[in-house]
């Protein structure tokens, strides 16, 4: 391009005429003449700035001629310029690296082109109008040979509209639209419009709408980026057309020619397309393409082929491309047929490839020797080569090629179950979409780089969530210091004269009355036993006592409603159950919990310890102890807060004679100290040895309150008579005796029980010695016969 | 409801969930088979796996939906039914306490463990991805899904508990509920659209009605800043929701944790028997 030439000429211009005289005169204007007429191919050299000599762009202009320099200095130019002689419009080179601005105002295209041979060159250019349908733009070409390069164009509709403009080139320019617009609104980067051979190189376009290719043979666009608009080249007409060594870059869609000919790409790098129709590559009705040694990287669709190769004699060939970590590497509608595809790295897409909408057949396209990141086959002669073909039949991408809404269950599992069942039941196994006969098995040099990161923050990532796991173990097993969680301790209230108080008590279980209409009161110090058969109401009436079943009536303990004051009345009670289960916890522990939640010192378990008389069994599992231990444990952690109520639910029943007596001996030691004691019994010792007064339930009758003295009349003795026989007699005694009639039963210890009336013990010994039976001992207890 | 009496119960609850060797089978399966999935995926291409979203990054997104949710259901299961099947619930409430500060006591204490479980889980896999390097941040951000889909389990599974009064009830109940969520509501789904055809926008409905698949969207946008892989109900979440597609799908994990705990809540409180 001969129009960047410049030459050191400087004009010289005659200042002043005299006149000594005709020779002189016609001598001088002859030399003058010769000495300001240039030769007629020489380019003048005019400087703007704002100092002038010139000191706008269009004065410049004006006095210019074709092939003229035009040198523009730092300063902002305003105005629509016209270019309308064959100049070279050139910013200054100056130490500062200022470039001079030319600003349109928000007013029409900022510079226009309209001759051929102009170049302009490193300008900044913005503030073109806004109208689309009048084009604005940064630069506007007209006419043909024009060089435009090396400019910023910013806050441009359009950047550079290239119209009718053959064999320009467009080079290293930055070019951004106006931010304000939304990207279909923004103007096109760069716009080609019936300009054949243009060249497009080097430039860098970002947040525009579209490079936009439109009836321009012979194009050549090579090592552009371009980034974050909609299309990122779009050829339409553009036959013959080379695009290479690009990058693109978060657009909508990356390179999409249509009704072209003999489109060739090479060495593009496509990535974050991603758009709603976000293909790296895609074809409508095109012939002759040939795409090479590509990559396509993280697209909604690698490769998108419609009507491609359009005529039956041409071709389609995808060749040693990398297309990897798209959603769909290739889109092919139905009819699409003659697309061959060799050679080709398809690495971790989620779908290697569909038929859009389905159907289509699998022989309609080649493929050969490509590397199928999913291929499940062997090598086993070692050839590089596959021993089987890689066949695409997926169920769930086949279903999803019906219908794409379901494209929103993928990466479920419930998708990998079709497939699973699909691949294990061939019945349902789907037609395969392609096959590649020969896949290889090695993977090639992915030029990739990598997005490796320091491993140092993952470390400490992982660190934390590992650390965040074991912190878990120290809030679970950090034990708290009891003292400061002490509950305030409570005010000496006055000892109401009666600490229970049940007043017209009925429970129900559906249409099953349990407890009707119960009335009594209990004051300080005193003991109540329930005395009744199972299911009489005895453990119903201490859970509603402690506000653990709704119920009709009133129940009031130490002055608090249960049914409006239930935890403060479970403060005030403690509460021995049948049998307590407690957590797999040590002693220790388990009085510590409780403790914790009743809010009281570390001394008070001491006392409670040694009282109870497990000093020695602290530190053993709860699980580990006896029978008799476990209820002691469990009237421990009754007494915790020093309840004013005790309630016992037959805390005796599971334990031996010795534990047993031990047992009531410490709960009347508390009677003594006026705890008000509710306990429901099936022995008569227990009854009599701690009971001030006894409620008789029965489901049948209406509950019934007695003293001692009633009670004893109306309770018939009965014994259990626990029996030591002869080694190896204790089972056949049992079945005899139950075949005789007897309740009889084996226990845990090692002996024979009879339950039966007091009168009838003897009997049942001496049948038992007249059958040959050897009994070494036995133990007599009294027991009621409502059991 | 005094604080300190809820956290001695969650301590409590803690102590016995972290023996609950189920989660830790999770835990830890979880955490090698995404081990496993980060080393394969990455070594072959040396690319970091979360940082390129394909199959690999898809198979540990399914490995979270399959297992945690087995985590949250099956420690939740067990909280209350299992003491009640003990006996030790009738003890625990007895004691001068009321039952929001046992439910919620026992809530915090399950929770705790879960997100322990899904923290070792994470830490294991977090480890796999390290020496190929991996994106922290997103990791967290997964992490931070992960909690809130094993929360939401974990309500569902306390609901469970606090209807039935056997542990291995609720165990199997459990276990037909994760079944449910996450195969058979997405067959539904699947048969739903094939007959019904529905628009995006009713696709999208019938898609984040499945806490898992809220959690699975989450996920992604997590993992990529868009839905769009989803096809044109993801689009559609991204055209509607835009830039407040992540708050949205917290929002519904929050909503579901607030619902299935409160559920739970009130079953437990309401109910006649202990």
């Amino acid at each position: 391009m001969k129009l960047r030439d410049s030459r050191s000429f400087r004009p010289l211009r005659a200042s002043f005429l005299s006149y000594k005289g005709l020779k002189v005169l016609w001598v001088l204007l002859l030399l003058g003449a010769l000495l300001t007429v240039r030769p007629v191919s020489a380019a003048a050299h005019l400087v703007v700035s704002p100092q002038g000599p010139y000191r706008t762009i269009e004065e410049a202009l004006r006095v210019a001629h074709d092939g003229d320099f035009i040198e523009v200095y730092g300063g902002t130019y305003h105005g629509n310029l016209v270019i309308d002689k064959a100049v070279t419009l050139a910013a200054a080179q100056t130490t500062e690296g200022e470039r001079p601005v030319l600003d349109a105002g928000g007013v029409g295209t900022v510079v226009k082109v309209n001759v051929p041979h102009v170049t302009v060159r490193g300008f900044e250019i913005r503030n073109s109008g806004s109208e689309p349908d009048q084009d604005h733009a940064g630069i506007t070409v007209n006419a043909p040979f024009a060089v435009i390069e090396q400019n910023r164009l910013d806050e441009v509709l359009f950047g550079i509209f290239v119209a009718q403009a053959a064999d320009s080139v467009v080079r290293d320019n930055e070019i951004t639209s106006q931010a304000r617009f939304e990207t279909g609104r923004k103007g096109d980067a760069i716009r080609l419009w019936y300009s054949p051979r243009v060249l497009v190189e080097n430039n860098h376009v970002y947040q525009a709408r579209d490079l936009v290719l439109w009836y321009s043979e012979g194009v050549h666009l090579v090592n552009n980026l371009i980034e974050d608009g909609r299309y990122g080249v779009h050829l339409m007409y553009c036959d013959n057309s080379l695009i290479e060594n690009n990058r693109l870059l978060n657009n909508s869609v990356g390179i999409y020619a249509m009704y072209s000919r003999q489109v060739e790409l090479r060495n593009n790098d496509l990535r974050g397309q991603r758009g709603p129709s976000g293909y790296a590559l895609g074809f409508k009705d095109t012939d002759a393409v040939l795409a090479q040694a590509n990559l396509l990287i993280d697209n909604r669709g690698g490769i998108f082929l419609d009507g491609t190769p359009f005529t039956p004699n041409s071709f389609a060939r995808f060749e040693n491309n990398i297309i990897a970590f798209n959603d769909i590497a290739v889109t092919i509608m139905p009819a699409v047929k003659g697309v061959e595809f060799s050679n080709n790295v398809f690495w971790e897409n989620v779908e290697q490839m569909t038929v859009h909408g389905g159907g289509g057949k699998p022989t309609a396209n080649m493929w050969q020797g490509n590397y199928w990141s999913d291929y499940d086959g062997l090598d086993a002669d070692g050839d590089g080569v596959g021993d089987t073909p890689y066949i695409s039949e997926k169920f769930f991408e086949n279903m999803t090629d019906r219908e794409p809404l379901l494209r929103a269950l993928l990466y479920s599992p419930s998708a990998q179950a079709i497939e699973f069942a699909a691949a294990s039941f061939p019945i349902v196994k789907p037609q395969p979409k392609f096959s590649d006969p020969q896949p290889q098995v090695n993977l090639p040099a992915l030029p990739i780089e990598s997005t490796r990161r320091s491993a140092g923050g993952m470390i400490l990532t992982a660190a934390f969530l590992l650390a965040l796991a074991c912190g878990a173990f120290f809030i679970a097993y950090r034990e708290k210091t009891m003292e400061n969680k002490l509950a305030a301790p409570r005010d000496a209230e006055p000892v109401s004269p009666v600490q229970v108080s049940v007043r017209n008590v009925t429970k129900s279980y559906g249409k099953t009355a349990v407890l009707q209409d119960l009335s009594f009161e209990l004051g300080a110090g005193r003991a109540l036993a329930l005395w009744g058969a199972n299911g009489a109401g005895k453990t119903t009436l201490i859970q509603a006592m402690l506000g653990l079943v709704p119920f009709e009536g009133t129940i009031v303990i130490a002055d608090q409603p249960v049914k409006s004051k239930g935890k403060q009345v479970r403060g005030r009670i403690g509460y021995v159950p049948q049998q307590v289960m407690f957590y797999d916890w040590s002693v220790q522990s388990t009085l510590q919990f409780y403790a914790r939640l009743k809010r009281v010192s570390a001394a008070r378990i001491e006392t409670l310890v040694e009282q109870m008389g497990l000093t020695t069994h602290r530190a053993k599992a709860v699980s580990a102890l006896s029978g008799g231990l476990r209820q002691r444990l469990a009237l421990a952690l009754a007494l915790l807060s020093d309840p004013p109520v005790l309630l016992l639910d037959e805390p005796t029943a599971n334990l031996d004679t010795q534990a047993r007596a031990d047992y009531v001996k410490l709960v009347g030691d508390l009677k003594q100290q006026d705890k008000t004691i509710v306990f429901a019994s099936h022995r008569l010792e227990e009854v009599e040895a701690l009971a001030d007064e006894i409620l008789w339930l029965d489901s049948n009758k209406s509950p019934r309150h007695l003293n001692l003295e009633e009670w004893r009349a109306q309770v018939a003795p009965m014994v259990e008579l626990t029996l030591w026989l002869a080694n190896g007699q204790r089972e056949r005694a049992n079945d005899f005796l139950n075949a005789a009639g007897w309740q009889s039963h084996l226990n845990g210890h090692g002996t024979i029980v009879i339950r039966t009336r007091a009168e009838q013990k003897l009997k049942a010994l001496r049948t038992l010695a007249s059958n040959g039976f050897i009994v070494d001992d036995f133990q007599v207890e009294r027991q009621s016969e409502v059991e | 409801m005094e604080a300190g009496l809820v956290m001695t119960i969650a301590q409590r609850e803690l102590r016995e969930a972290l023996r609950n060797k189920w989660l830790w089978f999770y835990a830890l399966g979880f955490g090698a088979l995404a081990f496993g999935l980060a080393q394969a995926g990455m070594s072959a291409a040396g690319y970091a796996g979360l940082g390129g979203f394909g199959r690999t990054a898809a198979s540990l997104i399914n490995a979270l939906l399959l297992f945690v949710p087995l985590i949250g259901l099956t420690v939740g299961a067990g909280v209350i039914a299992s003491e009640r099947e003990r006996g030790t619930l009738l003890y625990l409430l007895a004691q001068p306490l009321n039952r929001a500060e046992i439910f919620f006591g026992k809530a915090i204490g399950a929770a705790l463990a879960v997100i322990a479980g899904v923290a070792l889980g994470f830490g294991i896999a977090g480890i796999g991805l390290a020496t190929d390097g991996g994106d922290p941040t997103v990791f967290l951000a997964l992490f931070g899904w992960a909690v809130l889909l094993a929360l939401v389990s974990l309500g569902i599974g306390l609901v469970i508990s606090a209807l039935t009064s056997k542990a291995s009830t609720a165990t199997g109940a459990a276990l037909i509920v994760w079944l449910v969520f996450v195969f058979i509501g997405d067959l539904g789904v699947i048969g739903a659209t094939m007959t019904f055809r529905p628009p995006p926008m009713g696709m999208l409905t019938l898609v984040l009605i499945n806490p898992l698949q809220v959690f699975k969207l989450g996920a992604i946008y997590s993992l990529r800043a868009t839905l769009d892989t989803l096809g044109a109900a993801g689009q559609f979440a991204m055209h509607e929701f835009g830039a407040w597609l992540p708050f949205v799908l917290a929002a519904l994990l929050l909503g579901w944790i607030a619902a299935s705990f409160g559920l739970a809540y009130l079953s437990f409180a309401k109910r006649s028997t202990v």
